[in-house]
């Protein structure tokens, strides 16, 4: 099959970038204002071309290149179509206009723009290879090609010495992680002795049809290692708990659109890694052993708890909110949870169609409460520094009622209150919980639902009910920059709060649209047309 | 081709190491005695100027212990550009002509693919020449 048909999207991002990286050389600065408009551009065209391919000139069949190391099935597609989706809000979010207002970034975007928008799509770009990897090496390489550019961009976004200090944690640990991740697959294949995901279902799946027993353990004591280690890796792309740490610091050291793209992309990446990993140990079948299962409950329970009690903890809103972006690691984890639970029947099948709806619902009103954060400015005259701590937004809410009611909207929808995106995200997931009986996992997800509200609502609240903050007395603003004032909207900026804020409530008001997007979370929830490929089938794609 | 050049078969493979083995042997075993030959019969006369670091017949300055300036690492990092290019290019030039020979018409692909790797990597050269790395003022 044509590489070109199979890799179309990331071709498409990937090369934008690359222009982007040349634009940033040229010696006319003027021209790299035309970066931004080339990354939306980009990322836009293949949004469509994916939803018109997805609705009018899906062939029926998986999509895979010679060596079918790259395989395309629903699953795929549909976080590709997220992955450009949501990264639209990004580029928009970063739009290079209101730089000194609210100082959303103080890149001077006619040096740095190129570089930038560039790192952005290569990041995006990598979600969109994990997704359609299937090759242990390709499924390593989409991970850090969502990763690295990542580090950059933290370092890269502010001048100031704490957004440099999270640039070097989040590279180092990043490291360290990508480094337990690698062994963990040099394990799997030394194991199996291929890198190719699907014949490494296929040996599970023969392996414990020779045993014979469905419960029987089809993982040696290695692969157990490996499996362990890579779950170890995904999980600090997810922050979830052991491995949570460098959120706080990362999320508040990077400048506010930096902050919205960590919280969802790399994310993402590890997610996906997750489910395609489980997918393969489940011999394609999500039989997955009991170990590991109750390895991801734990995991799971523990994101969500600590996420939300720390956030409790926080006088910092965009700290706040990286605590609140563990604690939705957790909320989808416990979906992973009950993919990886014994049950049987199509328990797995509606869990991952649960994660995966509540992966796009993340995204949207998420990205809404940094949009908002950023049209509020800082008493601190600091560059690139938007709104941050409770008394910046302090009365904020009565100054600007619309920007108010976006937040509350975001807000409300990460608690999951009805009406909201977000609470269809949490419905499905509990009914997942509990059509696999996993009664305690119920309990202490709808605690957590209710832990978390009280940070929501003290943002909203803050924003509300309080009286408007004095702005420091010592601190002058600078010439020709009311700090009082509304920051000048930025169009872009308006555009993207208000595509978040219309997808959360639209999706929550309108059930059919909810369903719409619930039933492409359905068929996305196949990641092979079949259970997998037999033997002939598969040696036949092998060559 | 390849299987040509190393043709000689020998009844135990590990056989084929041997002539390896002999020449490290041959290696060691000359440094070695070279250096045992001049510490038993080589005269010992010590002095000042014997005794300072050997630089290619100059008067040591300083201490190597300094820093140095950044961008011999960004240089140092232009070079693993190249570097993993050939890495990649050396594996890739071993089945690329007896790919050419069994399927014809699909070795295009392959080229294409080096191409591509090739180009991005040139990319990546372009992009650091444009920011001025090769600058030296």
């Amino acid at each position: 099959m044509n590489l070109f048909e199979v890799m179309w999207p990331e071709l498409i991002v990937i090369g934008t970038a690359c222009v982007l990286f040349l634009l940033g050389v040229l010696p006319m600065p003027g021209a790299r204002r035309a970066s931004a408009a080339l990354a939306l551009i980009s990322l836009l065209g293949t949004f469509v071309l994916l939803v018109y391919y997805l609705m009018f000139r899906w062939p029926g069949d998986t999509l895979h290149d010679s060596s079918n190391a790259l395989r395309i099935w629903y699953f795929a597609h549909y976080i590709k179509i997220l992955a450009t989706g949501i990264g639209v809000m990004f580029v928009l979010m970063s739009w290079p206009t209101n730089k000194d207002a609210t100082g959303n970034s103080a890149l001077d975007f006619t040096q740095d723009g190129g570089e930038f928008f560039g790192l952005m799509l290569l990041s995006i770009a990598g979600v969109m290879l994990v997704a359609s990897a299937n090759d242990m090496i390709l499924l390593f390489l989409g991970i850090e090609l969502a990763a690295i550019p990542t580090y950059v961009m933290v370092s890269i976004s502010r001048p100031l010495p704490v957004a440099q200090e999270a640039g070097v944690k989040y590279f180092f640990l990043g490291a360290m992680a990508a480094a337990v991740m690698l062994f963990g697959f040099s394990y799997l294949y030394g194991t199996t002795g291929t890198t190719n995901l699907t014949e490494i279902a296929r040996q599970f799946s023969d392996r414990r049809t020779a045993v014979g027993s469905i419960n029987a353990l089809p993982l040696s004591t290695w692969q157990m290692l490996a499996v362990i280690m890579l779950i170890c890796g995904f999980a600090f792309k997810l922050a979830a708990v052991p491995l949570h740490f460098y959120a706080g610091d990362v999320y508040q050291g990077a400048a506010t659109p930096v902050t919205a793209l960590l919280s969802f992309v790399p994310k993402a990446s590890g997610l996906v890694a997750l489910i395609k990993i489980l997918y393969v140990i489940g011999g394609g079948m999500w039989i997955i052993p009991a170990p590991i299962g109750k390895l991801l409950w734990i995991l799971a329970v523990l994101t969500m708890s600590v996420g939300n009690v720390l956030g409790l903890l926080q006088n910092n809103v965009k700290r706040t909110l990286a605590y609140s972006s563990i604690a939705h690691s957790g909320y989808l984890l416990t979906g992973i949870a009950v993919i990886a639970s014994p049950q049987t029947g199509f328990v797995q099948q509606d869990a991952l169609q649960a994660v995966l709806f509540y992966l796009a619902a993340y995204g949207i009103m998420n990205a809404g409460a940094f949009g908002v954060l950023m049209m509020l400015p800082s008493r601190h005259p600091k560059a690139a520094t938007s709104a941050e701590t409770f008394d910046d937004i302090a009365g904020q809410g009565r100054n600007h009622v619309v920007l108010g009611l976006a937040m509350a909207v975001c807000c409300f929808s990460l608690i999951g209150l009805p009406l909201t995106v977000g609470f269809f995200g949490k419905l499905f997931l509990i009914r997942v919980q509990l059509r696999g009986e996993d009664y305690w996992l119920v309990i202490i997800t709808v605690i957590n639902a209710a832990i978390s509200a009280a940070y929501y609502l003290r943002i909203v609240a803050s924003m509300f009910l309080r009286a408007t903050s004095e702005a420091y007395p010592h601190a002058p603003a600078p010439v020709g920059v009311e700090r009082t004032a509304p920051a000048p909207a930025s169009f872009p900026l308006v555009l993207a709060v208000g595509l978040s804020v219309f997808g959360t409530l639209i999706l929550g008001i309108i059930p059919p649209l909810t369903e719409t997007v619930f039933t492409t979370a359905q068929t996305a929830s196949s990641l092979e047309p079949t259970s997998i490929p037999n033997a002939t089938q598969a040696s036949a794609l092998a060559r | 081709m390849t299987s040509s050049l190393l043709a000689v078969q020998l009844a135990d493979p590990r056989l084929a190491w041997a002539p390896v083995v002999l020449l490290i042997i041959i290696a060691v075993g000359f440094a070695v005695t070279n250096v045992a030959v001049s510490i038993l019969i080589g005269p010992k006369r010590s002095g000042k100027v014997k005794e300072t670091t050997y630089e290619s017949g100059m008067v040591p300055i300083g201490d190597t212990r300094r820093r140095f300036n950044v961008r011999f690492y960004i240089v140092a990092m232009i070079f693993l550009v190249i570097d993993v290019d050939i890495i990649f290019f050396y594996p890739w030039a071993t089945i690329f002509a007896p790919y050419v020979q069994k399927m014809p018409d699909k070795s295009g692909a392959l080229l294409i693919e080096m191409i591509v790797f090739v180009g991005l990597l040139l990319l990546a050269y372009v992009y650091a020449w444009g920011k001025g790395v090769f600058r030296w003022d």
